[in-house]
């Protein structure tokens, strides 16, 4: 084994998926999952140690990401639609997928527990990405859509924190470490940053990392999932980094360069494609399971906060999306042996579907966008 | 005739070639000429800060290439703005000049990327098919 040329294979290939991204406009975790399908059934791509923790690193730090682009003033300003909304939207689908994967695909009961949180996702990116692309993300009903996939993350990360956690004595030392932790960093960090940030050893990146690190390694002990601590770290932290953006720049250079290429090539390379046609049913169903879920739980809301129909259907399909949570609750899964490689394909190709179908849907019949009338600019004085 | 002429511009030789003709026509019609760009939103992003970098680089990329036509325009005494947009490019062009009520669209026959153009056709095949205004499509 030659670690560097192993390690400039997978580089090689994070780099053809970056390439191909531009190319194509599609994102690059999309891309990255798909070459990884392609390494690991064809061209025998393995993986080794130090791809696996680069590769949970990188599922950490999406999950800090993410946890650190929530706004707490939208979530504020319109707290009961958001707050309500994220709930269903996670729970439901949660339930029914479950149930699905429990009672008639025949799964056990911890692996349906992981197909009920992969599948109840919401994709935060993809929603904001199409809300961009609209201008919706201005409006209020972006606002509290928006807010609402915040909730929905966070019900994803508690999931996997706390249904699979050991209650023994290592649970009460990370909660207890992390409660404390997340006071002390919202104390901290801003001080922390303004007396010793800036300079070129990062110490205030060293900081997060540090954080990130104990409470992952302490969420390991008591059995529960390091995105958990990640997720509300970066919650913590949202204030101070949509500040700090030339901090938040570094981080985020350092992620997709060297670390999330790893666990979304990671897990591309652990789907079976032989898997993948023999569950194809299976998706589709789970697919259809989860989109059906969402219209059970987010439509009846957006009905009765006023949305109308056409924004309501919009809305509950931009809900039905996932990619980033859907794909980590999937390959925590694995790596815990919850799910074998089979449910594991299952699961990551209907996840990525997901992040497909009802965005597709969404933006051909249902955007709100192209029902309204833009005022046309104004043309200006003739020079003669 | 030609009172508002929006140019579609990613500023390859198609669309530079395409502003220089705007600019001939502008300055026989007297019209007013919108310098437009897109930025391309990654479709089915993994993170908020994917999306964001795309649309700040993208901005920050044309901006500072129109500024330099505004001052070419402002030589020519050519009535000019222009604007970035983000979306998918095709889409946002046409979905910007029928909004917008425009005169003439003028863009270059290139510019999209390869796997847009295999799945659906270049940008100007696009425009053309679906602007409500007459389209200009300058070759090279």
């Amino acid at each position: 084994m030659n670690i560097w040329l192993d390690a400039a294979f997978w580089i090689g290939l994070a780099l053809t998926a970056s390439i191909l991204s531009v190319w194509s406009g599609i994102s690059v975790a999309m891309i990255e999952i798909i070459i990884g399908v392609i390494a690991g059934n064809y061209l025998g791509l393995i993986t080794t140690q130090w791809v696996d923790f680069l590769a949970g690193f990188g599922s950490i730090f999406l999950t800090f990401l993410a946890g650190a682009e929530v706004d707490p003033a939208v979530l504020r300003s319109k707290f009961k639609e958001s707050v309500s909304m994220g709930v269903v939207s996670f729970l439901i689908p949660f339930l029914v997928c479950f149930a699905y994967a429990y009672y008639k695909a025949g799964w056990t009961l911890e692996a349906s527990e992981i197909a009920g949180i992969a599948l109840s996702t919401t994709s935060v990116a993809i929603v904001y990405s199409v809300m961009v692309e609209t201008g919706l993300n201005t409006t209020e009903l972006g606002k509290i859509i928006l807010a609402a996939c915040f909730i929905t993350d966070l019900g994803t990360v508690l999931a996997l924190g706390v249904i699979f956690a050991q209650y023994n004595v290592w649970l009460y030392v990370f909660i207890a470490v992390m409660v404390l932790a997340l006071f002390l960093v919202n104390k901290i960090a801003g001080p922390f940053t303004s007396a010793l940030g800036g300079r070129v050893s990062q110490v205030e990146v060293k900081l997060i990392y540090f954080f990130l690190f104990l409470l992952g390694g302490l969420a390991l002990k008591a059995n529960s999932e390091a995105v958990l601590p990640a997720y509300l770290l970066g919650l913590a932290l949202a204030k101070l980094l949509a500040r700090e953006k030339e901090m938040l720049a570094r981080m985020r250079t350092t992620a997709f360069a060297t670390l999330t290429p790893f666990f979304f090539l990671k897990a591309g390379l652990l789907l079976s494609v032989k898997a993948l046609w023999a569950g194809l049913a299976v998706i589709l169903i789970l697919l259809g399971v989860k989109m059906m879920a969402k219209f059970i739980g987010v439509m009846p809301l957006s009905l009765l906060f006023k949305f109308g129909k056409n924004n309501s259907i919009y809305t509950t399909l931009l809900m039905s999306t996932g990619l980033t949570f859907g794909s980590i609750s999937a390959m925590f899964g694995l790596t815990h042996n919850i799910i074998n490689q089979q449910q594991y394909s299952v699961l990551v190709t209907a996840v990525v579907l997901s992040g497909i179908v009802p965005t597709l849907i969404a933006q051909t019949y249902f955007r709100p966008d192209r029902s309204k009338k833009v005022k046309p600019v104004a043309l200006p004085e003739r020079s003669n | 005739m030609f009172e508002h002429i929006m140019v579609a511009f990613d500023n390859s030789n198609q669309a530079q070639k395409a502003l220089d003709k705007a600019f001939q026509i502008a300055e026989f019609h007297h019209s007013f000429v919108e310098l437009i760009s897109v930025v391309l939103i990654p479709d089915y992003a993994a993170t908020i800060d994917e999306v964001e970098e795309m649309i700040g680089d993208g901005k920050r990329f044309y901006q500072a290439i129109h500024e330099r036509y505004a001052a070419e325009a402002k030589a020519r005494d050519i009535k000019f703005a222009s604007k970035v947009l983000q979306g998918h490019i095709g889409e946002s062009i046409v979905n910007y000049a029928n909004d917008n009520a425009l005169d003439l669209i003028v863009m270059g026959s290139y510019g999209r990327s390869a796997i847009s153009r295999l799945l659906m056709g270049s940008v100007s095949n696009y425009v053309v098919r679906h602007a409500r205004c007459p389209v200009m499509v300058v070759k090279e």
